[in-house]
């Protein structure tokens, strides 16, 4: 682990790092974290990005089984997208059941071309594709509610 | 910074999604746009239509990625993409020391940096999950 003593430069810069794996004990004042799975690398890159310019930390993973691994890791969530439809055993509706059990009370958002008709019990948002970022940014802030803003505040005092 | 003519736009491609990001969001506070790649066609996809028409100046690749590995990559890049550096790196520490050497080339003179930070963080992410 870090010796907080002997690396103070590098300490420095690393409270301006993601802090969101950090095991810091101060979470609130971290950026919220999103666990972004999209298998389309065009559309994956264009909303991380965009994410990352709304202040919010992004992990990308590529399929259902790398959205899984982030799951069952150690790393800080506030709250998941995935898109449904990818290739691989893991579907996006299989994603989140299985992030229902690792992290009861996760924020989810699904996110597809043909959503189903009847909405889905595991996705706290649906948000049909293709959709504008701003509505997916929406998205992200209402399911994070009370978190979000109480991030945002602790931020910027 | 305002008079920094070095390379700006990196590609960091790892199939590990945790070191890719630990990696990415390093360079990122070192002053990099950073894209991320998961496998060998995403690296192929981004440098042939890359966003905004803005190829990476270096692609930092573990060797071991999915899909076609990082040697065949190289050949790819020298073949297709000449202007663009690869980095290949074989393993998460080395991966980390080239992260490091990128860092202190990089936009962001001047920061303190230490490879030691990215394999902490990664070992952290990793580790079991308190439940």
């Amino acid at each position: 682990m870090i010796d907080a003593d002997s690396m103070d430069g590098a300490c420095r810069l690393e409270d301006r790092m993601t802090l969101a794996e950090q095991g810091h004990q101060d979470q609130s004042r971290r950026r919220p974290v999103v666990l972004l799975v999209e298998d389309e690398i065009m559309i994956r890159m264009a909303d991380a990005e965009s994410l990352r310019e709304a202040g919010i930390s992004v992990i990308e993973a590529g399929n259902g089984a790398e959205g899984l691994a982030v799951l069952e890791s150690a790393a800080v969530l506030d709250a998941l997208i995935t898109d449904i439809n990818m290739p691989g055993e893991l579907d996006g509706l299989q994603l989140a059941a299985l992030c229902r059990d690792l992290r009861p009370g996760l924020p989810i958002l699904l996110a597809s071309a043909r959503l189903p008709e009847a909405g889905d019990p595991r996705a706290d948002r649906m948000l049909a594709k293709p959709y504008a970022f701003s509505e997916l940014l929406s998205a992200v802030k209402e399911m994070m509610g009370n978190a979000w803003q109480t991030m945002k505040d602790r931020r910027t005092s | 910074m305002a008079d920094y003519e070095g390379p700006k736009n990196l590609l960091i491609a790892d199939s590990d999604t945790l070191v890719r990001h630990a990696l990415a969001e390093y360079l990122r506070h070192c002053g990099y746009r950073v894209v991320e790649a998961t496998n060998f066609d995403e690296v192929i996809s981004i440098l042939e239509r890359p966003e905004d028409g803005v190829l990476p100046d270096i692609v930092l690749c573990d060797v071991g990625l999915t899909g076609g590995n990082g040697f065949a990559l190289r050949v790819w890049v020298r073949a297709h993409r000449p202007e663009v550096r690869v980095v290949l790196a074989g393993n998460v520490a080395a991966a980390a020391r080239a992260a490091g050497e990128l860092c202190e080339e990089g936009p962001d003179l001047g920061r303190p940096y230490d490879p030691q930070l990215v394999l902490d963080q990664i070992r952290r992410m990793k580790a079991p999950r308190l439940q």
